[in-house]
């Protein structure tokens, strides 16, 4: 399964696309209602002084998330 | 026929500009802010339209009709519980495929919506173009779009709400209120086919060649969000905020002064000439002229150039990526990374930013904020450490205001870290968990409007504190000087009190008088420097002081030392929080149980550092 790469792992400004996000993870309603759903790209745009969190750019709007809440979003490589 | 007043609320995502129509709409001064939780309760105003009358509500931001957060459910429930006649949603152009997403959870259960598609300047600078007409055929409702902060469209607006209140009476039978009876588990499956619908929506309506990751924005951020410069160029700014403050406030103070001193003179020889008796010359002049003064003079100017600079960044956008840049020390700290928000609201005033920690949706981590906001020094008493430390620390010269900014800077950081330490220790302790999220949408940078800035700031804040210095300052410079001047047994009843906490203070690096005029200045932070001046003029007849030099010397005279001073600055920044603030932490929390423990943890953080600090000095100075 290499293809399971989670969000967290996306270098800056690399554009890709969300497969799911885990159901058991606890923030899952509140991310779906920010838009973040199968098939929408996004992308990291800004990381921290600190390393983390990271902003990620989605439906233009900019939403930082920290990285244990990108662990919990799969996704895959935005096909050219 | 019955007058009727419709009421219609507005709601939408967070930071769309909702307390910007309404401010246009009513004419109030609703607090607008560029970042997503600046308005946390309802607030009430109305206007009229043809002669029908509006209640209008402006509710805070939401992201969905399914609350996360305290601030949200204050919206969603009142949408439940009031049944507006009509509800306007507030949507941001400039991102209206997610703002979609509430625009149609809203529209499937309310009646009579109408949107406004506000920001619209932003979106044609940005190249973005909305159909409305199509929008308002695809989602079956009346599309306005407006630019609010320029009043443009809200004469459109206003008619478009008057037009669906006729359409009340028209359908009068079909009002069974389906809001909010669908299920918690349908919930999320309704949620995804509401957003492949805002999608098409989207597409079919607004057209754009923008590009998101390319604006002006991504290249502001890459230097203030980044590595090198993020976190120096942060506090490079709060330096400079803090230096105009204190030099800026060095001008009007002595002016201030130097106008009091004149009138105290001409109000004592007034008393004189009509004879008035003793008593009623101290309470008067000794007592409450003085306090207010004081207040006035040294208080007042600092705070009144703070808060405009302070609403100058807020307005431009950076109060969250302050929040962005900090968040790893609070994630360590295991709390919520929409804590430092709250800690930018306390610098301005500690209830106010208890009051903001309902942006915070898990209950332990906002916990954890509301007890330790108080740690942060807000407006109230930076004048005291401005006073203080201008004395002591930063002697006279060209860089006496550098050095005096140095020194606030300095204990805003030493602050900061004292909430981080209470923090873990809460965290691993008493409210015992893990970190929960840090979920925050960076705004927008914006052109702060300078007029609006100044006015409010003179309203809110210099009105507001002459207000308070008039209502608590004067009664308790009047209840002061009668303390000091009923003896019994010799001694003044004052003297009784500052004697008994003597001998303590003095291990903390203080005396008897500092600590007793904490404890009485409990009602409001901005009166213990005056309070603690008025009990060294023991003797009512020394002359007045006009500037530091005055205070310094009666200080001195006092005892103090740089250790005294030291030591008041690290007690001012930790010590028991003001009535206002407990009694804010008591509505928040529902009861006396946590203003308790704030008191309790404050009191003895600040203890425990004047001791440890007068020790330490003891040793090596
Ligand atoms: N350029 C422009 N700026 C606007 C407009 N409307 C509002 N703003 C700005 O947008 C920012 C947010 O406005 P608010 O009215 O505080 O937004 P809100 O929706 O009440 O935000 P919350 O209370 O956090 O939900 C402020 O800085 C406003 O000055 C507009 O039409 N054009
Ligand atoms: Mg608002």
């Amino acid at each position: 399964m290499d293809l399971l790469i989670t969000l967290d792992k996306v270098p800056l400004n690399v554009p890709v696309k969300i497969v799911s996000i885990k159901s058991e993870f606890s923030n899952k309603k509140r991310l779906t209602e920010l838009g973040f759903t199968e098939n929408c790209e996004i992308i990291p745009v800004h990381i921290s002084p600190l390393g983390d969190p990271t902003a990620y750019c989605i439906r233009g709007t900019i939403i930082a998330l920290r990285k244990e809440d990108a662990e919990n979003i799969i996704i895959m490589p935005k096909e050219v | 026929m019955d007058k009727k007043i419709f009421t219609v609320a507005l709601v939408g995502n967070p930071n769309t500009g909702k307390s910007t129509v309404f401010n246009a709409l009513t004419g109030l001064k609703q607090h607008t802010g560029n970042w997503t939780g600046k308005t946390v309760g309802n607030a009430i105003g109305n206007f009229k339209y043809k002669d029908t009358a509006f209640d209008i509500v402006d509710l805070p931001g939401i992201y969905s009709i399914n609350p996360t957060s305290p601030d949200e459910k204050e919206a969603t429930d009142y949408l439940k519980e009031n049944k507006p006649d009509v509800v306007v949603i507030v949507a941001d152009a400039t991102c209206l495929e997610r703002n979609l997403i509430l625009i149609l959870q809203i529209t499937e259960l309310c009646h009579n919506v109408v949107l406004c598609v506000n920001l619209i300047d932003e979106a044609k600078r940005k190249n973005i173009y909305i159909d409305t007409k199509k929008l308002s055929y695809e989602l079956g409702i009346d599309v306005i779009s407006t630019n609010a902060r320029n009043k443009k469209g809200l004469e459109k607006l206003k008619e478009t709400i008057y037009k669906n209140t006729v359409k009340i009476f028209t359908k009068i039978n079909s009002s069974e209120n389906k809001i909010f009876k669908n299920k918690k588990d349908n919930y999320e499956k309704n949620l995804n086919s509401t957003i492949s619908n805002a999608e098409k929506i989207y597409r079919l309506s607004v057209k754009t060649d923008c590009c998101y990751t390319c604006g002006i924005d991504r290249k502001i951020d890459n230097i203030v969000l980044s590595r090198k410069a993020g976190i120096p160029l942060m506090l490079l700014m709060l330096s400079i905020i803090l230096w105009i403050t204190i030099f800026g406030a060095n001008y009007p103070s002595h002016a201030l002064s130097t106008f009091f001193t004149f009138a105290e003179k001409k109000l004592a020889d007034f008393f004189t000439y009509i004879n008035m008796p003793a008593f009623i010359h101290g309470i008067f002049v000794d007592g409450i002229f003085r306090t207010l003064a004081w207040i006035v003079a040294v208080m007042l100017p600092p705070m009144a150039i703070f808060f405009p600079l302070f609403t100058f960044f807020e307005d431009l956008g950076l109060l969250p990526r302050i929040a962005f840049n900090l968040d790893k020390f609070f994630k360590n700290a295991k709390t919520h990374g929409k804590q430092v928000l709250t800690m930018c609201m306390g610098l301005g005033c500690n209830a106010a930013g208890v009051t903001a920690c309902r942006i915070i949706d898990s209950p332990r981590e906002r916990l954890i904020a509301i007890i330790t906001n108080n740690f942060i020094p807000c407006n109230g008493r930076f004048p005291g450490i401005i006073a203080i430390s201008s004395i002591f620390i930063a002697g006279t010269g060209v860089l006496a205001s550098l050095k005096v900014s140095i020194v606030v800077l300095a204990s805003i950081i030493f602050a900061i870290f004292i909430t981080l330490i209470v923090s873990k220790i809460l965290s691993s302790t008493i409210l015992k968990g893990m970190p929960s999220s840090f979920i925050l949408e960076l705004p927008p940078y914006r052109k702060p409007e300078l007029k609006k800035i100044i006015v409010r700031s003179i309203f809110d804040r210099t009105l507001f504190v002459l207000g308070r210095a008039v209502a608590v300052a004067a009664p308790i410079g009047a209840v002061i000087w009668i303390l000091q001047n009923t003896f019994i047994g010799g001694n003044s009843v004052l003297s009784y009190l500052s004697d008994f906490l003597d001998p303590f203070a003095h291990i903390m690096g203080l005396d008897g008088v500092i600590l007793a005029a904490f404890i009485i200045g409990i009602p409001a932070n901005e009166i213990v420097i005056p309070l603690i001046i008025m009990f060294y003029l023991k003797n009512p007849s020394l002359v007045p002081f006009e500037d530091t030099k005055e205070l310094s010397e009666l200080l001195i005279a006092n005892n103090w030392t740089i250790k005294t001073a030291v030591c008041t600055i690290l007690f001012s920044l930790n010590h028991f929080p003001c009535s206002t603030t407990l009694l804010t932490i008591k509505k928040e929390t529902g009861g006396l149980k946590w203003p308790a423990i704030t008191f309790l943890i404050h009191t003895s953080v600040g203890i425990f550092i004047c001791i440890t600090a007068n020790l330490f000095m003891s040793i090596f100075i």
